[in-house]
């Protein structure tokens, strides 16, 4: 059996985080605390020095905490996996952030789980996952009583599996750690949708919008969606209606979607949040990849490249216009 | 009275119940729990609670209210009116059920609001008793024994062979017929089939009656609610997905010449919702948390008796943020 990782030790971002409270370098400290349910991680957001004792790091920190930038402003400390840094690094390049303002703890990350695709692999339902544990490189889980066995690829969130970045792109300090990807990155999956024709995918997105309840949890909790005043609310005009229906859901979806691409950083929150289980991260996938076949630009990977969409050229094609 | 049927009798029983209404029984769609139209499969397969609670079967996301056309100078109004004939809805959990009775005076004290009134006479409550409890709920704290509720029409509870069943109201027991699918059972038989609910969480056990008397006295503790409203995200999800909120829009769907207006919902955690032309009262996010604990625990109870919540832990475990309303009514308490 593979060795287990090591584990971050809680003393080191405990002394860490108070050292940068106690020298006046951070007013807000933003890092996890264990949740309240099983299997959930819940984030811990420490003022003026509080509540650093309750720091903690487990396997379900599948927030990218950056989104808290969006409100909580000042000198903020902040805890993100590589994965996360990449939302840090678009959102330096958008002006959105000033780096001198925060201060960043990078986290070895050995994956996060994720309960729902235990849950399918081992044809049961999440609720009926009584434990989950990492035994060398595999992945447990007791159900009825009885411990099952299941791969990396098949507990991890589908992010993870793709991991590219497992150490933070910016940083002020890391926690001591192995900065490897959990499995050598595999290439995602073919999205099946892709080579169907337009009719069946617009039935697809159909089906799917028509789920939606607009509660706007995908925005909110976006590190991408920042503007202050979000056109889903101006009513003088009215763009988009609030009725939940069809129509106005998809405007919305598509709408959010291109004012995303070329600052997701593809941290698949907006999907996790999603309680209707809307598979919004194969919208931003899609786009992602057409945004490096057109522009060859990855958001978030770095300070210099030019914005996609914030960047005009005499000589850019126009030829769309008709 | 007391009844008892076979799983196989059940479907039977349901799929005759088809011919004459429509039933709604729980199935997973899309990798979410929901209630559909039955169409004979096994109606009670291993399922918890449904994601959107059922109050969505009485008070619709959209509800079209009226419709007008207009020609040449005048304008026609037309009131619509809700769907009629009987329909069942199978396998509702006491919470929800419960749910569905806090809103009723909401709906008719008054004004009687026709659609869910409507609806909700129309339609047979057929409760099944949980036996194992739902992550994050709290339903025996609020007063709700998830083994048995008197605001179904027929109360079940599965044993090894089928289920025992409770006979609520005279409609309930119209609805069992003749003696075809259900046998007699005695009322042993049903008290024997309740099942112990294990795996309470007790940490964040609270005292009910102390929420009540102290979240008023909170109201003006502005940092309290500053403290446990941070992490919040300002989404839908918490009221959208609960039992017993029920804020609504109204908005209008036109084009030239014709129009539709709907009543949609609502959420007191979004920044609009009391937007006015000069000033928002809630424009900072602690005052919309609050709005939401002291509705359901100070403002509701005082007009209406109850308090607006039945523990079924939806907004625990959906919360993208884990901001456990649990912890909050702890921290009122305590």
């Amino acid at each position: 059996m593979a060795e287990a990782r090591a584990e971050v030790r809680k003393e080191d971002l405990v002394n860490l985080v108070q050292d940068l409270f106690s020298e006046g370098r951070v007013d807000y400290f933003l890092g996890y605390q264990p949740g309240t349910v099983k299997f959930k991680t819940t984030p811990l957001i420490i003022k003026k020095g509080e509540d650093i004792q309750k720091l903690a790091v487990d396997d379900y920190g599948h927030y990218n905490l950056t989104f808290y930038l969006k409100e909580i402003k000042g000198r903020v400390g902040i805890l993100v996996k590589g994965c996360d840094s990449r939302s840090l690094l678009s959102l330096l390049r958008e002006g959105q952030i000033k780096r001198e303002d925060l201060y960043i703890v990078g986290l070895p990350c050995p994956g996060q789980i994720d309960p729902k695709k235990i849950a399918a692999a081992l044809s049961c339902e999440p609720e009926d996952l009584e434990q989950i544990f990492r035994r060398g490189r595999e992945m447990i889980a007791k159900v009825g009583g009885q411990e099952k066995t299941v791969s990396l690829t098949q507990a991890l969130l589908e992010k993870c599996l793709a991991c590219r970045y497992p150490k933070p792109l910016v940083f002020d300090t890391l926690l001591s750690g192995e900065y490897t990807a959990p499995i050598s990155p595999m290439k995602r999956p073919e999205d099946d949708l892709r080579p169907k024709p337009a009719a069946e995918k617009w039935a697809f997105w159909s089906a799917q919008f028509e789920r939606c309840i607009r509660c706007y949890a995908c925005r909110n909790i976006c590190p991408a969606c920042f503007c202050p005043r979000c056109l889903v609310e101006e009513n003088m005009p009215q763009w988009i209606s609030p009725l939940p229906s069809k129509g106005d859901n998809f405007l919305f979806h598509l709408m959010r979607l291109m004012h995303v691409t070329g600052t997701c950083v593809s941290c698949g929150e907006c999907e996790r949040v999603c309680p209707m289980e809307i598979p919004l991260m194969k919208l931003n996938e899609k786009m992602n990849d057409d945004l490096k076949e057109l522009f060859a630009f990855m958001a978030g990977v770095d300070l210099e490249k030019a914005l996609p969409f914030r960047t005009y050229h005499q000589e850019d094609p126009d030829d769309f216009i008709k | 009275m007391y009844l008892k049927i076979s799983r196989e009798n059940l479907r039977k029983w349901l799929t005759e119940l088809k011919k004459g209404a429509e039933v709604l029984v729980p199935e997973k769609v899309n990798g979410l729990w929901t209630y559909t139209p039955f169409q004979g499969q096994d109606p009670l397969p291993n399922f918890l609670n449904s994601r959107i609670p059922p109050k969505s079967v009485f008070f619709p996301s959209m509800q079209a209210l009226v419709e007008w056309k207009s020609s040449g100078g005048s304008v026609q109004l037309r009131s619509l009116t809700p769907a009629a004939g009987p329909k069942v809805l199978f396998g509702l959990r006491p919470c929800d059920a419960r749910g569905l009775r806090i809103l009723e005076p909401v709906f008719s004290q008054d004004n009687q609001d026709i659609f869910y009134g409507q609806n909700l006479s129309r339609t047979l409550l057929l409760g099944v008793a949980c036996r194992r409890p739902c992550p994050g709920s709290f339903c025996e704290q609020m007063g709700i024994d998830p083994q048995a509720a008197k605001d179904f029409d027929l109360s079940f509870r599965e044993i090894t062979q089928g289920f025992i069943v409770k006979v609520i109201t005279e409609k309930g027991g119209k609805l069992t017929g003749g003696g075809v699918f259900f046998t007699e059972a005695a009322a042993k038989e049903w008290e024997e089939a309740r099942s112990e609910i294990k795996n309470k969480n007790e940490t964040l056990s609270f005292d009910l009656e102390k929420v009540k008397t102290r979240v008023g006295e909170r109201f003006t503790d502005e940092e309290f609610w500053m403290r446990v409203s941070l992490k919040c995200l300002n989404c839908g999800i918490c009221t959208y997905l609960c039992p017993t909120c029920h804020c609504f829009d109204i908005c209008d769907l036109q084009i030239p010449g014709q129009g539709i207006r709907f009543r949609c919902f609502d959420s007191c955690a979004f920044p609009g919702f009391t937007k006015m032309a000069v000033h928002n009262p809630r424009e900072e996010k602690w005052r919309r948390y609050r709005q939401r604990v002291s509705h359901k625990f100070n403002f509701f109870p005082q007009n209406f008796q109850n308090v607006a919540c039945v523990g079924c832990g939806r907004c625990v475990v959906h919360c993208p943020v884990n901001l456990d309303l649990r912890q909050v009514l702890l921290a009122i308490s305590g």
